[in-house]
């Protein structure tokens, strides 16, 4: 009664109690989304009329929740072949998940739905509810694939790739600079999108799984004792089998589904892993640019330039001179989608791999609608970048755009290019590097004998 | 004495058990369509025109004889239930083993569907003039997109089953296409012009396959010798026995291998 000394006090107090009550039971617990698109993919592959089952999405969605948790409580599978731990780290996992805020001691908390989920999404789908503003949208971590690394295509980032991304950002995008947040936060983000992907990738195994190899009963973590006494029944004229029998076929199908999810689960891990041991060995190293142009020098040198009157900046030039004809040439090939002119129009009908995944490159109007509906994005045509501007979405450091020339951009139509010699890369990227500064064309004078003609 | 006759006649009927363990089987199959062939589509050639538009460039998904109506490039293959034996390789098959080459030819992927035994090499040439960029989209094996130049040529090694053929593309001419499919084992085939196709050399057993097409993904539905058959994702099984084992004659309504590209 105390409280209750005026009327004022009164309704604070149960406004007070009435906003409490709201945030207890207003907002349910975060959730993954299930990656629908994939399954339509797969259940379409699958030849099933209906798509699959209400029961088959939940059994994949308890599979997944028992290997990795909820947004709010993330885990991690035991693999008995893979060391999860030299990827994922729980406990920045921890401070990554979860609803925003702090614990006792100030540290924050659910630092991935305040810097992240509103652009990339709870589940790291790259639909959060800001995305459908965007261009390009965001990421969509669920494949694994991430465009700006130092590995080549087809194999999975570093740490530090992501981790770079997340410090610098991505110029000429929406995705911004993180760099004044603390390390140990970054770290945790990073983790936590490796984790997301993970994730992902693990869901598509499953889907992919139930697509083809499952066939005898349509669960991914169990059998259907019906289907089996069907199967047991047609394998022996359609007598009805033993009850034993039946229960033997399940135990027997339920011991080899549990192998399979630890398969599949196994091998989006070992990418992971693979990614760092293939960089270890990866016979073509990156050569440093100053050496490639102190080699480019002797050879000026050796054919004859005066090497007292041979500058750095005429050593440049020569290099451009030699990126140019190969930007044009059929071993670089670069022209054919960058244009004549670098201008980024060379090649304008295509798509992104995440697009091109569901719709294919000439995609029909009933696909891209179905697939809408499922939770693609509106498909926009993907562009060449236009080497005019200066403006490099994988960082602008020399070394990241010779990866881009040597590597490839992941889950877009640029291939990479091992025909070059290290040499022959660092000429590219110091031709690329001065085209927002070359004259495009060389503008006609204005020629008087036309004034004299319409005179 | 008589011991030691006993002991070689046991040897031997264990020598006869084990060779008959080894015994090997070729599965045949013939694929005839049921209905009228749909007429391939024009291919949309935007890019190096002068050199690609004179090839008369069609989408190759049906390459079916009107008259016969012989269903080219439909794929079966051999696909162990999860968690069970793999099968066993014939030893021919690994005396070094061929390599398997796709050409960049004429502004098209030759040929259009092809299978690869994880011992063998991919070759991928370039035999036109202008660069070709090789995109694959594996689902277990290292995916790649590399750049060749006219004249060229790169060689992938690839090592896991991909439970389906992956789509091959070329980034500067959209209109390209092919499929792969790589297994750990050499038990695929595809059929050629007249329809036909033959695996050699599969261990004698029970063994499911799985029939394949381009226009429909999984064949589910047709007619083995006359009879109305359903295939659940295109799985069938066979039971190989010594020598050669006929599927017989499969006809596939037109409905049926349309489904994915209507």
């Amino acid at each position: 009664m105390s409280v209750c000394r005026n009327w004022r006090h009164c309704l604070a107090a149960l406004l007070a109690a009435a906003f409490a009550g709201l945030a207890g039971c207003g907002s349910p617990d975060a959730k993954f989304v299930e990656y629908r698109t994939y399954a339509r993919l797969s259940e379409k592959a699958a030849g099933y009329e209906n798509g699959f089952t209400h029961l088959q999405r939940q059994d994949v969605n308890n599979v997944l929740a028992a290997l990795y948790g909820t947004p709010d409580a993330p885990s991690l599978p035991a693999l008995a072949n893979v060391d999860v731990t030299k990827l994922l780290d729980i406990s920045k996992l921890k401070l990554a998940a979860g609803s925003v805020g702090s614990d006792g001691k100030g540290r924050p908390r659910g630092l991935y739905r305040e810097h992240c989920a509103h652009c990339h999404g709870i589940t790291g789908d790259g639909n959060g509810p800001t995305a459908s503003f965007l261009n390009p949208y965001p990421r969509d971590y669920r494949a694994g694939l991430f465009k700006f690394k130092s590995t080549p295509i087809g194999y999975r980032p570093l740490h530090e790739d992501l981790k770079k991304i997340v410090i610098d950002g991505i110029p000429g995008t929406a995705m911004p600079s993180f760099r004044l947040l603390p390390d140990q936060e970054i770290e945790a983000l990073v983790e936590y999108v490796k984790y997301l992907a993970i994730r992902g990738e693990t869901e598509r195994q499953f889907y992919n799984g139930l697509k083809d190899d499952i066939s005898e009963s349509d669960f991914l973590s169990h059998a259907d004792p019906a289907v089996a006494a069907k199967e047991l029944a047609d394998g022996n004229d359609g007598k009805a089998p033993a009850q034993k029998a039946i229960d033997e076929k399940v135990a027997e199908t339920d011991k080899q589904r549990l192998e399979a999810i630890k398969g599949y689960t196994e091998t989006v891990f070992q990418k992971w892993l693979e990614a760092a041991e293939f960089m270890t060995q990866d016979t073509v190293k990156v050569t440093n640019r100053n050496d490639a142009m102190r080699v480019l020098r002797e050879e000026l040198v050796a054919a004859g330039s005066n090497e007292k009157k041979l500058t750095d900046e005429m050593v440049l030039a020569e290099s451009q001179q030699r990126g140019r004809k190969l930007f044009y040439g059929p071993i670089g090939n670069c022209f054919t989608c960058h244009g004549p002119t670098a201008l980024g129009d060379g090649q304008l009908g295509d798509y992104d791999g995440w697009t091109v995944e569901l719709i294919g490159k000439t995609p029909k109007k009933e696909d891209i609608k179905d697939y809408i509906k499922h939770g693609m994005p509106e498909p926009r045509n993907i562009r060449p970048r236009n080497l005019r501007h200066g403006v490099y979405r994988g960082g602008m450091r020399p070394l990241d755009l010779y990866w881009r020339v040597r590597n490839g951009i992941e889950g877009t139509p640029m291939p990479g290019n091992d025909k070059l010699k290290p040499q022959e890369i660092w000429h590219l990227v110091n031709y690329v590097q001065s085209l927002p500064y070359e004259q495009i064309s060389n503008p006609y004078e204005a020629v008087p004998e036309n004034r004299r003609e319409r005179n | 004495m008589k011991l030691k006759l006993l002991f070689m006649f046991a040897i031997a009927l264990l020598a006869a058990t084990s060779a008959q363990a080894q015994d090997w089987g070729n599965l045949k199959a013939k694929f005839i369509l049921e209905g009228t062939a749909p007429t391939p589509e024009k291919a949309n050639v935007n890019k190096d025109v002068e050199l690609c538009l004179k090839h008369k460039l069609v989408d190759e998904t049906f390459k079916i004889d009107a008259k016969s109506g012989a269903i080219q490039n439909v794929l079966v293959f051999l696909s162990p239930k999860p968690g069970t034996a793999k099968p066993k390789i014939h030893p021919d098959f690994l005396k070094a083993p061929s390599d398997v080459v796709l050409d960049n030819l004429n502004c098209r992927f030759t040929p259009h569907i092809v299978t690869l035994y994880t011992a063998q090499k991919l070759v991928i040439k370039n035999s036109d003039p202008v660069g070709h960029n090789t995109k694959a989209d594996f689902f277990e094996n290292v995916p790649f997109n590399d750049q060749i130049p006219g004249g060229g040529s790169i060689t992938k090694t690839l090592t896991k089953t991909e439970s389906a053929p992956t789509p091959l593309s070329c980034g500067s001419h959209p209109w390209m296409s092919a499929k792969i499919l790589v297994r750990e084992d050499p038990y695929a085939a595809v059929s050629n012009e007249k329809g036909e196709l033959t695996i050699e050399n599969i261990p004698a057993g029970k063994w499911t396959f799985t029939i394949w097409h381009e226009g429909c993904g999984f064949v589910t539905v047709g007619q083995q010798d006359g009879k109305a058959k359903e295939w659940k994702k295109g799985k069938i099984d066979v039971e190989i026995k010594k020598g050669d084992n006929n599927l017989g004659e499969i006809k596939i309504p037109v409905a049926v291998l349309t489904k994915s590209k209507k």
